[in-house]
């Protein structure tokens, strides 16, 4: 045989068996849904789930949902997470859950992006959905997590735990303006994807933007406001409600006020659990003892963010 | 596109290779070119014109002075020689224009993001449109590269090429342009032009050195990434302990992903059968600074000594104060300080080189103080270790030297990467008054966004690295010894090591992606 098609064979051969490998490791790698201790939740138990991108994980902290008023939901935000990934990802979360309301951080709406962002991003989900070691490849420090009880971040329910603060002190950075910002036309069509999604199961969709001085300006209100207006969607732009949520830029920011930390989320919550409760269909699960383990976690909770011995404990 | 992600690993380099073997030979460069010209396009859009421009302005030095060095060999053939002075003046003419047009911008790139900074507050114009300018991908590097090409075409090391597509070709390959290595022509170019065939060698050498590469990056430099960050940039939050964490870990982090980044490149190029310039070796092993720079960014100390310390040193200036310094100082520090004005510039530009920020200056001054004064300290500290009885290969010297050198560099690489000189020096400071023990061992690591899970994977990480620097310090080659194992046990380890780089790397969701470390400089 030439050494030509020797080496081709073995080349060959050689890569038949990596992906004969990962289509065989695949399996064990396969979550229910893609987002990280969402898996941990029994099916069918979450009604409502918080998807963006870090300005969704830092905002929203569903033990404080739970514990005000017994809200049974997960934050689904992941760091940098565009829209078509929260689009997938949203769909690996209904495969398991059923949530009645969906509440839509905006920031990931006006994330920039180009031709070759998109490429890539579909082709790795190209690769991640016949190789799915490849998308959850993280799943190992679940299991580590498990087996030592070391890393239990599932007592946040997708909350990114910050206590640090780093001051904002730029003032006002609302101004009132008539532009609207631009929406990128991927990222209009994965929003529509999801209005669609949330409009066929019945699921509320409810768009919130979290105060932002770094993220957020009255061009990008104006274009979100506007796409709600369209559709009849809710919008809450806590930017323009900054007095009524209480926020104190000289505490709760942990980076000069591109995200909130867990005492900002704190307060954003509270306003989200009345918004919620006065606009929502949510019931109170606290004493449903199909909950029960929810009551345990808020133990934990309330130990893993130094809470014990406040209010309602 | 970066070089870990699988559109790149999985179809733009397989894709090129296919190209690449189909087409004619002498075709092959130019399909390189086509693929270098569309990554740069991807990453940088239309600022691949400013790529072009260099080349070009390359190119037309080149010519110049081989123009010049046809004239003067046409005037001696003809019977009437060239004075050599008068043929060496517009010599210098050609490099003066051609790197003068190349330096000058790429300072004026460099400088403009800090000078619309330092104008930010008067809110300016002029502010608002150098604050505008974008940095070409790469430019710090193919600048470099650049300037060696015109020098070595005006000392005639090489002959200058007559095709501006090799010389573009030369500039933009693909591998090299985000953080080099910084190549010469004579090193790299015969290889480049000359279309070879594909081998399985090359290929599988190449594809090894690539995933080494790739597993530095996702497995270790990457997945520090949130804890360097939040460390240096909420310092004032964090205990004298943390920071020293910090600095250790971005220490770690910069090695780890640079040298990563390079291996990645060495490896891409030589599946090509292009060899490039190592730039790393084994640096953490250096016994002085001196040495240390022998061994990391290696080609940056080479351009700099060859380019800026050579040329500097044959200068009437420098010679003057050399012959002034042997005078005033005899022996040993006469010959030191003879050399102290080039060193002195290398130095400076190779701060200048990664920013105009003061820390770099700060950073290029601290090493040539440490490098001065371990030269001219060197005969005291050979006198002190044979008066106390240390053997000069012996373990407790090279412990005492090992210390030394983690102490040095660590403390470099801490203004190196702090948010400006004053924060680097508010840092050091808290390290000795705000070092808390307790944060050690209280969880306190643990609140970076990184877990338990994740410093396990660093560690292990961290000491597989460390073993394999041991065992290239030693000479061996890790490659060839793979080489040799029987093709069940081969292939085995490396399925292994690329289901570990898959499982263990930080990429995907819930990881932010992190651009190599260098391509900012």
């Amino acid at each position: 045989m030439k050494p030509f098609v020797k080496n081709l064979m073995k080349g060959a051969a050689f890569l038949t068996g990596v992906v004969l490998i990962l289509a065989l490791l695949s399996p064990l790698f396969t979550p229910k849904a893609s987002i990280g201790s969402i898996d941990d939740e029994p099916e069918n138990t979450l009604d409502y789930i918080v998807i963006g991108d870090s300005e969704g994980f830092t905002s929203i902290a569903p033990m404080e949902l739970w514990r005000s008023n017994g809200f049974a939901g997960f934050n689904c935000g992941r760091i940098s997470q565009r829209m078509q990934t929260a689009y997938f990802n949203f769909l690996d979360v209904l495969k398991i859950q059923s949530p009645k309301v969906v509440l839509l951080e905006t920031n990931m709406i006006f994330r920039q992006q180009n031709t070759v962002t998109l490429l890539t991003e579909k082709f790795n989900r190209l690769v991640g959905e016949r190789f799915q070691i490849y998308l959850y490849h993280d799943q190992w420090k679940r299991v580590f997590s498990k087996s030592t009880g070391l890393d239990d971040t599932n007592v946040f329910k997708g909350l990114k735990y910050k206590v640090g603060s780093n001051a904002y002190v730029g003032g006002t950075y609302i101004h009132p303006s008539l532009k609207g910002a631009e929406i990128g036309r991927a990222q209009l069509g994965y929003l529509d994807k999801i209005r669609e999604e949330c409009r066929e199961r019945g699921i509320q969709l409810i768009l919130y933007s979290t105060p932002s001085p770094k993220c957020w300006s009255y061009d990008k209100h104006n274009a979100v406001e506007q796409y709600a207006k369209q559709y009849s969607l809710e919008y809450v732009d806590m930017n323009l409600l900054l007095e009524d949520i209480g926020i104190d830029w000289g505490k709760d920011t942990y980076d000069r006020g591109d995200h909130l930390n867990f005492f900002g989320a704190q307060k954003v919550t509270a306003y989200m659990a009345r918004y919620l409760a006065e606009n929502t269909k949510l019931v109170d699960r606290r004493t449903d003892s199909n909950y029960s383990d929810w009551n345990d976690k808020l133990k934990a909770y309330l130990v893993s963010t130094n809470q014990t011995g406040k209010r309602g404990e | 596109m970066k070089y870990t992600s699988l559109i790149y690993l999985l179809l733009f380099i397989p894709g090129l290779m296919l190209v690449y073997s189909l087409m004619p030979k002498k075709l092959r460069p130019y399909t390189i070119l086509s693929a270098s010209l569309v990554f740069y396009m991807m990453s940088s859009g239309g600022l691949v014109l400013y790529l072009v421009a260099a080349a070009f302005v390359t190119y037309g030095s080149g010519q110049w002075l081989a123009g010049l060095d046809a004239s003067s060999a046409k005037a001696a053939a003809g019977g009437a020689p060239m004075d050599k002075a008068v043929l060496r003046r517009k010599k210098r003419v050609a490099v003066a224009v051609g790197a003068g047009v190349l330096v000058a911008s790429l300072l004026f790139i460099k400088l403009s993001g800090s000078i619309a900074f330092d104008l930010g507050s008067t809110g300016s114009h002029l502010s608002g449109l150098l604050g505008k300018i974008a940095a070409p991908l790469g430019i710090s590097f193919f600048t470099l590269q650049a300037v060696s090409y015109i020098s070595d075409v005006y000392y005639g090391k090489i002959k200058a090429d007559n095709n501006p597509f090799r010389v573009l070709l030369f500039l933009s390959f693909f591998p090299i342009i985000v953080e080099g290595p910084i190549c010469r022509y004579g090193q790299t170019a015969s290889a480049l032009f000359s279309g070879e065939n594909l081998t399985y060698h090359n290929i599988t050498y190449g594809a090894q050195r690539l995933l080494w590469g790739v597993f530095k990056k996702l497995i270790v430099a990457d997945r520090l990434y949130p804890l360097v960050d939040t460390i240096f940039n909420k310092y004032s939050d964090q205990s004298g302990s943390m920071i020293a964490v910090g600095a250790i870990m971005y220490t770690v982090q910069l090695y780890v992903d640079f040298s990563g980044c390079i291996d990645m490149t060495i490896g891409t190029a030589e599946m090509f059968g292009v060899s490039v310039p190592e730039n790393f070796r084994q640096p953490f092993f250096a016994k002085t600074p001196a040495e240390f720079w022998r061994r990391w960014h290696i080609t940056l100390g080479a351009w700099l000594k060859d380019y800026v310390f050579y040329p500097l040193s044959l200068t009437k200036f420098s010679k003057a104060i050399g012959k002034k310094a042997r005078n005033r100082f005899s022996g040993h520090t006469g010959m030191v300080m003879q050399t102290i004005i080039p060193m002195f510039a290398v130095w400076m530009c190779n701060g200048v080189w990664h920013g105009a920020g003061t820390r770099y200056i700060f950073y290029g001054l601290y090493y040539f103080t440490l490098v001065l004064l371990g030269s001219l300290l060197q005969p005291s500290f050979t006198k002190l270790q044979n008066r106390i009885g240390l053997k000069s290969n012996g373990v407790p010297l090279r412990i005492i030297q090992g210390f030394k050198m983690a102490l040095i560099i660590v403390t470099g690489e801490l203004f190196f990467r702090a948010n400006g000189l004053m924060s680097g020096f508010k840092m050091i400071g808290a390290i000795f008054t705000r070092f808390s023990a307790a944060d050690l061992i209280n969880g306190r690591l643990l609140s970076y966004s990184l877990s338990a899970s994740d410093f396990l994977v660093i560690g292990v990480g961290i000491i597989v690295i460390l073993i394999v620097d041991i065992v290239h310090e030693r000479g061996i080659h890790i490659r060839d010894r793979i080489a040799v194992w029987n093709p069940f046990a081969r292939w085995a380890f490396l399925y292994a090591v690329i289901l570990v780089v898959i499982v263990f790397g930080a990429y995907g969701e819930g990881y932010l992606p992190i651009d190599p470390m260098y391509a900012a400089f």
